[in-house]
């Protein structure tokens, strides 16, 4: 993977955005990133829990612990 | 189903100690209890009882304020727990059927449980989704084990007092990122989180790379 910029240049591109955040344990989570803290932990608004591609709940906000993330990305509605 | 066991309430910095909160495995009612939300773990106590269990904060996953009464009836605190980090008393037979029903990810390695709190009083559920917040950052992952008798027992709570200004305690939103710094743990998610993206699509998005590093303040181009 090429170096990237810095963690602040990246993260506030993706920061207020609606996202996907997939967990190691294949189940989606899509929402606004309202904000996230130095290990990485996610908070999430108006969120919604997919699982096998299935609307499976929703949130008003959701917390996920940083080292259960397999990766975020862009969610463009 | 859950088997309670006794548990150690934790009687030093407790956030949250509310009565009168149902407890759910998975969607069978455990019964009526205190949920408490100390720095060092969660707890539920049934009422009338010294039983319940503990939920320490690497051990859950997600936790979230559910509002949808579509999928479960009450408006709740859910927690998904990973089972290889929490020490809950589990029947294997029940889970196994849970389990199968969702498909191929067959094997024991990601089993995670679900528990709802569903307390009386609803006017407290932001109050305890902001306080285990709080104290998720409190707890980073340990980069070994500790082993059970230390961590394990609830004899932590003796020695409590995590420092306030601990790292990761601090939030970061649209407003501040530019101030963001991340803890070694941090940054490892971070390049585990975001190494890869490139070689994904999400509706076909998530790629985002080329010559995105023209740093501009307003580069809102990156689902392009």
């Amino acid at each position: 993977m090429s170096k990237r910029q810095n963690p602040s240049e990246f993260l506030k591109q993706i920061i207020g955005k609606p996202v996907v955040v997939k967990l190691n344990s294949g189940v989606d989570y899509r929402g606004i990133l309202a904000c996230l803290d130095g290990f990485m932990n996610i908070a999430l608004e108006q969120t919604e829990e997919y699982q096998d591609g299935q609307l499976k709940n929703k949130y008003g906000d959701a917390f996920i612990r940083g080292n259960n993330v397999l990766y975020i990305s862009i969610h463009k509605r | 189903m859950l088997t309670l066991t006794e548990v150690v309430v934790p009687s030093e910095a407790v956030r949250v100690a509310q009565p009168q909160v149902q407890a759910y495995f998975e969607t069978q009612l455990i019964g009526d209890g205190t949920l408490i939300v100390a720095e060092s773990c969660v707890v539920w106590k049934a009422a009338n009882s010294s039983n319940g269990f503990r939920l320490p904060y690497p051990s859950i996953i997600v936790h979230a304020v559910s509002v949808d009464l579509s999928s479960f009836p009450h408006e709740h605190i859910l927690v998904l727990i990973d089972a290889n980090k929490a020490d809950l008393n589990v029947h294997e037979a029940e889970m196994n059927g849970d389990a199968e029903e969702s498909g191929d990810d067959a094997g024991s390695e990601g089993t995670s449980y679900t528990i709802r709190f569903v307390p009386t009083d609803r006017s407290v559920l932001n109050t305890i989704y902001k306080e285990m917040s709080e104290c998720q950052a409190l707890n980073p992952d340990e980069e070994d084990e500790i082993s059970d008798e230390e961590e394990g027992e609830g004899a932590v709570i003796e020695e409590e007092g995590p420092d306030m200004e601990a790292g990761g305690q601090r939030w970061y939103t649209a407003d501040n990122i530019d101030e963001v710094e991340l803890s070694e743990e941090g940054q490892a998610n971070l390049r585990r989180i975001f190494g890869g993206m490139e070689e994904r699509t999400e509706n076909g998005t998530g790629d985002r790379h080329g010559d995105g590093h023209s740093g501009t303040r307003d580069d809102e181009h990156m689902e392009e």
